[in-house]
């Protein structure tokens, strides 16, 4: 359902990301990992038509996302990293705005927004300016937008910034089920009991490659049952050893 | 806490040297201008012993009113900004400082941000006026002295009225009522100005010596004795004579402006800690969801377009520094179409030749008007972009629905332009269709040209509209819509030179489809030229 072929994203001399093959089929949840600057959020910027790859190609359900970037938007829901709303609408109105853009029926547009607004326990301010809300609220009106129009993908930058234990519980339900119907799930944190929780499977990503592929259970019996943070520390910190001892000691 | 400020600001100054040093000079420039200028004036008033002495202090005088009332417009919303809503302010009220100290700190800071260009912008002024009395060293330090204390007074009065903002004003919404209430403000005091006539005073016929002389008493005294810059005035005129002393007017200006200075932090201070601002930090109000308006429905079946335009319209109602915009636009044409009215305007060549004038600068109002409307649209999507970037969005549907609302924003402006204005001049019904041709073209031309370079070089971090233009995009659409403007213009000189030839019916022959043709073909160039350049290049 998420293809994501030998991308590669440079600025300059910098790489972000370079060769990130991924392949996410229907029914799954993948967990992007890795410590700050590994390249997670430039791939979910690709992914979702807002940073062009410098090689490479996305496609979601076979639609190429720089090819037909409409058709290619109308398949996912996206949720990032520092959601910024309109201050001076209602959550109901940006919803039906949401719904507009996506081409829904209005009575469904109604009935979507009902149902969310309760999922999120939003409902009682639904009308009131999204200026006035808190930040874990404009968090949770997030998730209601990116799931509006029921889409086949769900992509989420960093999920859990702000959410109450209410609202966390809700979204990491909803992240382990929300592939199982024949969806898919992309999502990145640095919350290792979350990828544990939600994860069909994890990819490591540092320093723009990707480290590992794997279900928890298989990552962590291939590294001594040990926890996937204890994994995760391991393999950042001997990818920086090497990267540091690289110069000194140049390949032949 | 001041070596922390100064040391933020050396890091901030070192940070941008290019910038600082263009500031400084740009800053030296304007002084120089303002010490020569008055230098020349005043030697220029010294040819007319009769009146100069009155004409200088009443213009003296005038100065202090117009920048105190500058002071007091921008110290409402800096007071917001440093006072109330400041990132640092919890910190330094968590550090073991006595927190009168801080807000004392902060009223300074306030000073600064909203007084300090005013009052380097008046020190030149008074010290050309010291050198041109030669008056004793005391004098200039009373003239500091002086313009330290009078605008310290606005800053006072802006941080009083701050606090009952930050206590009524809806959740949230304090900073943007203060921006609208000084726009606002801004444009009643600008219509007021003009609702005085000034031209009445080059229409003075002074018949004998004596009506002049009962004119120059009249003008000697002063418009509003009681207030603030008259005391700042005669503490000035009083400290030009020989013995520069502290005389009653400074002194009350200075005790004024300390009580008021310390006042304002005091009640500033107790209005923070006592938890008076919830009109800057918001409150999530309870409202259950409602039905969408019959307006909203009926756009939002053009589908995705109507769905942009049922946001953007709300967004822009909702924004007060959009309406204060409105209103300020609203007041600049109203100016624009009295002083018309004004104008004496007596035989029909002189009608037709303001005409032409009208003509060439309605295109630059539109032009002007355009850059604050027109051109941030693409802007305005702000940090909100992802949510429109990240939906199934055309580029073309996004970019012609950002020209629609241009186009919606700038019409009734190029019809008061171009329908109103002729009506106003009483020019004849041909180069009123002129006039209405050339309005409409500007419209359609530069809100093409505001939404197509405004999409190339958007500022989407900017918080004000005024922000938005000021970039290389900014500065192009001026330029080229200085040009196009110009060039309608220029088209237009072809049916006025006739309508001064006589030639009434010049609209109906083959010479006025070739004119209506010129005037199409260039307006369809800018637009399409522009709007392509927006969807090519746009971000």
């Amino acid at each position: 359902m998420i293809r994501i072929q030998a991308l590669t994203k440079r600025y300059g001399r910098f790489t972000a990301l370079e060769g990130l093959d991924l392949h996410v089929p229907a029914g799954e949840t993948l967990v992007l990992l890795g410590p700050n600057g590994a390249g997670k959020t430039t791939a979910i910027r690709a992914l979702t038509g807002q940073l062009r790859p410098t090689e490479g190609r996305v496609e979601l359900a076979g639609v190429d996302v720089w090819r037909r970037p409409v058709a290619a938007k109308r398949l996912f829901g996206y949720v990032p990293d520092r959601p910024y709303l309109y201050g001076k609408l209602s959550a109901v109105e940006l919803l039906r705005f949401v719904g507009r853009l996506y081409r829904m029926e209005p009575r469904r547009i109604e009935s979507r927004i009902e149902a969310l607004l309760a999922e999120f326990r939003l409902e009682r301010f639904a009308s009131a300016l999204i200026e006035t809300y808190s930040h874990g609220m404009r968090q949770k009106l997030t998730f209601a937008a990116a799931l509006l129009p029921e889409p086949q993908v769900l992509i989420v930058d960093e999920p859990m910034v702000g959410l109450d234990p209410a609202a966390a519980r809700t979204v990491r339900t909803l992240l382990r089920r929300y592939s199982k119907p024949g969806r898919a799930v992309l999502f990145s944190t640095h919350q290792m009991e979350l990828a544990e929780a939600a994860a069909d499977r994890v990819a490591l990503l540092h320093e723009g490659r990707l480290r590992l592929l794997g279900a928890p259970n298989a990552v962590r019996a291939q590294h001594g049952d040990a926890s996937l943070e204890e994994v995760f520390i391991q393999l950042t910190e001997d990818a920086a050893r090497d990267a540091a001892a690289a110069p000194e000691h140049p390949a032949p | 806490m001041l070596r922390l400020r100064l040391s933020i600001l050396r890091h901030s100054l070192a940070a941008r040297p290019l910038a600082v040093l263009t500031a400084a000079a740009l800053g030296l420039g304007v002084a120089a201008l303002a010490y020569g200028g008055t230098l020349a004036f005043l030697r220029f008033l010294s040819s007319y012993p009769f009146a100069a002495r009155v004409v200088e202090v009443r213009s003296l005088e005038g100065l202090f009113l117009v920048l105190s009332a500058a002071v007091l417009l921008s110290a409402l919303p800096g007071a917001l900004a440093v006072l109330y809503d400041s990132r640092d302010l919890p910190l330094l009220l968590a550090w073991p400082i006595p927190a009168t100290r801080v807000f004392t700190l902060k009223v300074i800071e306030t000073y600064a941000v909203t007084a300090l260009v005013p009052t380097l912008l008046t020190l030149p002024v008074l010290y050309a006026l010291g050198v041109f009395h030669e008056a004793p060293f005391g004098y200039y330090l009373v003239a500091t002295l002086a313009v330290l204390a009078l605008y310290a007074l606005p800053v006072g009065l802006g941080v009083g009225l701050a606090l009952p903002l930050v206590r009524f004003a809806p959740a949230g919404r304090a900073r943007e009522w203060a921006g609208a209430l000084s726009a606002v403000l801004g444009g009643a005091m600008i219509y007021g100005l003009r609702a005085l006539r000034p031209e009445a005073l080059f229409r003075q016929e002074f018949a004998s010596e004596a009506a002049l002389r009962a004119f120059i008493q009249q003008f000697q005294n002063p418009a509003a004795p009681f207030l603030p810059p008259a005391w700042a005035s005669r503490a000035v005129q009083e400290a030009l004579g020989p013995q520069a002393a502290l005389s009653p007017a400074l002194l009350g200006l200075l005790l004024a402006a300390a009580a008021l200075l310390g006042a304002s932090a005091l009640a500033a201070g107790y209005a923070y800690q006592a938890g008076w601002v919830r009109g800057l930090e918001g409150a999530s109000v309870l409202r259950p969801a409602r039905p969408p308006a019959a307006w909203e429905r009926a756009l939002a079946r053009l589908g995705g377009v109507g769905a942009l335009w049922v946001r953007d319209l709300r967004l822009f109602l909702r924004d007060p520094n959009q309406i204060a915009q409105l209103v300020l636009v609203a007041v600049l044409v109203l100016l624009y179409t009295t002083s018309l009215a004004a104008l004496p305007l007596e035989g029909a060549v002189f009608v037709r030749v303001v005409g032409f004038l009208h003509l060439a600068f309605q295109g630059l109002v539109i032009a002007g008007v355009g850059v604050r409307l027109a051109y941030p649209l693409y802007s305005f999507e702000g940090p909100g972009y992802w949510l429109v970037r990240t939906a199934p969005v055309g580029r073309l549907g996004l970019l012609l629905s950002r020209y629609a609302l241009a186009l919606l924003l700038l019409l009734p402006l190029g019809l008061a332009l171009g329908l109103y204005a002729p009506l106003v001049i009483g020019l004849d019904p041909g180069l009123r269709t002129v006039s209405l041709i050339s309005a409409l073209a500007a419209v359609v031309g530069l809100a093409a040209l505001g939404v197509g370079l405004g999409a190339v070089w958007p500022n989407r971090e900017a918080t004000n509209a005024s922000e938005v233009p000021m970039s290389l995009g900014g500065m192009l659409y001026m330029l080229v819509g200085t040009l196009f403007a110009f060039a309608i213009a220029a088209l237009d000189a072809a049916p006025v030179y006739r309508a001064l030839g006589g030639q009434r019916d010049y609209l109906s022959g083959p010479e006025g489809a070739i004119w209506l043709a010129a005037v199409i073909l260039l307006t369809l160039a800018v637009a399409l030229a522009s709007l392509g350049l927006g969807y090519a290049k746009g971000r």
